[in-house]
């Protein structure tokens, strides 16, 4: 007979909850028959296991259900939200590409003006002479142009821009006999001001939705 | 109750199946919490924190015993807690008696169909037995909580603690023997009843 060793106590242990195999079970209460020190050890197991299952379940001191702001939940979004919030960032969008288109504008005659001013007396020069002689000189140009090629070219070497400068000037003759109509001003600014006003319109409407759903949800919690 | 509806309504976020289901464990997990921690005040703490956590990974729930699962997150809101307390060590308080001493079984928990005789003799068992858990480690005293005191069955605990069958079944048969041995010391104190009762086992 020897005392029990710490495996002999898992297993007892085991036994005790019915949680040994089958033949290991009956090895071991053939030993605890024989042995009392293993018998000993076995009760101590089942003393220390029923006094804990003496210990009297306390109720809880309160509930421990969760509020909605204790869980986090937030209120469910609103069907308006997300159409206002994505019309906000598509206005947003077209905001930033006009600034874009704004910019590139601005540029553009800053950077013709030079060429412009060069221009300006030859197409005051043409202009009389595109207005005076007729349509018949412009078209003998053009065959003169063919026909002498390289001379043409040396000497219209300088003159494409102001050609196409003047362009405008020689179309000009039937609108100067009238005073020239000042065309429609697409203004940029103003577009980019406009959707600057209606990104925040909307993203404001956007807010206020969001803003009263949770309102209505906190109330209602 | 249909346990498993309401789990499933709570996994779409729905609190309100969520604190019907919390309404049917949570004496399950303070009890396991207070027997894990030994004070009633940090046992309603974690308790607290299992069900928020609970609720927040509702959705990594895969089926099995919802109980089990929920009080695998008691166990570790307790973890969670004696580690805090090791970092910052407080004294706790406790409702004070007519003399002024503190009193670790308050009245105002025991079950008023006792009498005074018997209340008395149920707060010192379960005082003495208290005493002899929190001497355990926390590890044994883990397994032994779930085990013996929830009737959990091994599986049960492993699922709960994350840990194999046979370090449950080891950490069990330590954790009794070691009670054992420190309840020798309050047997005197114990109940003559539950003495003659739990000695009369051959």
């Amino acid at each position: 007979m020897t005392s029990p060793n710490f495996s002999d106590i898992e297993n007892l242990s085991a036994l005790l909850d019915e949680k040994l195999p089958a033949d290991e079970a009956r090895r071991l209460r053939a030993r605890l028959e024989q042995e009392p020190d293993l018998r000993a050890a076995y009760q101590n197991l089942r003393q220390a296991r029923a006094i804990l299952r003496q210990l009297p379940a306390r109720r809880a001191p309160r509930n421990f259900t969760l509020s909605r702001q204790m869980a986090g939940v937030r209120a469910p979004t609103p069907r308006l939200f997300p159409l206002f919030q994505w019309a906000s960032a598509l206005t947003a969008i077209f905001f930033l590409f006009s600034l874009g288109l704004n910019a590139l504008t601005a540029s553009a005659p800053a950077a013709e003006a030079p060429m412009l001013a060069a221009a300006a007396p030859f197409a005051a020069e043409s202009l009389p002479t595109a207005t005076e002689e007729s349509a018949p000189m412009l078209a003998a140009a053009a065959p003169a142009a063919t026909a002498e090629p390289g001379a043409e070219l040396r000497a219209a070497a300088p003159e494409p821009t102001s050609a196409k400068l003047a362009a405008p000037a020689a179309d000009a003759p039937n609108a100067s006999a009238e005073t020239p109509a000042p065309a429609p001003q697409f203004s940029w600014p103003l577009v980019s001001t406009l959707l600057a006003a209606l990104a925040v319109l909307l993203a404001l409407t956007a807010w206020v939705i969001r803003w009263r759903a949770e309102q209505n949800f906190r109330r209602g919690a | 109750m249909n346990e498993i509806a309401l789990i499933h309504d709570a996994q779409q976020g729905d609190l309100d199946a969520f604190n019907r289901l919390a309404l049917a464990y949570q004496d399950a997990l303070y009890n396991t919490a207070l027997r894990v921690l030994g004070d009633s005040e940090q046992a309603a703490d974690a308790t607290q924190e299992a069900f928020l956590s609970a609720f927040r990974n509702i959705n990594s729930f895969r089926g099995g015993s919802f109980k089990a699962w929920l009080l695998r997150t008691v166990t570790n809101a307790c973890y969670d807690e004696l580690r805090r307390q090791k970092r910052r060590p407080t004294t706790p308080l406790e409702p004070a008696g007519d003399d002024d001493e503190e009193m670790e079984s308050p009245r105002w928990l025991a079950d008023s169909s006792m009498t005074p005789e018997q209340r008395a003799e149920a707060d010192e068992l379960e005082h003495a037995i208290q005493h002899c858990l929190n001497a355990l480690p926390l590890d044994f005293r883990a397994v032994v909580v779930l085990t013996d005191v929830q009737g959990m069955d091994y599986g049960e605990a492993a699922a709960a603690i994350r840990a194999p069958l046979g370090t449950i079944k080891s950490r069990l048969a330590r954790a009794r023997l070691r009670l054992r041995e420190c309840l020798q010391e309050f047997w005197e104190l114990l109940p003559a009843a539950f003495r003659l009762k739990t000695e009369a086992h051959p």
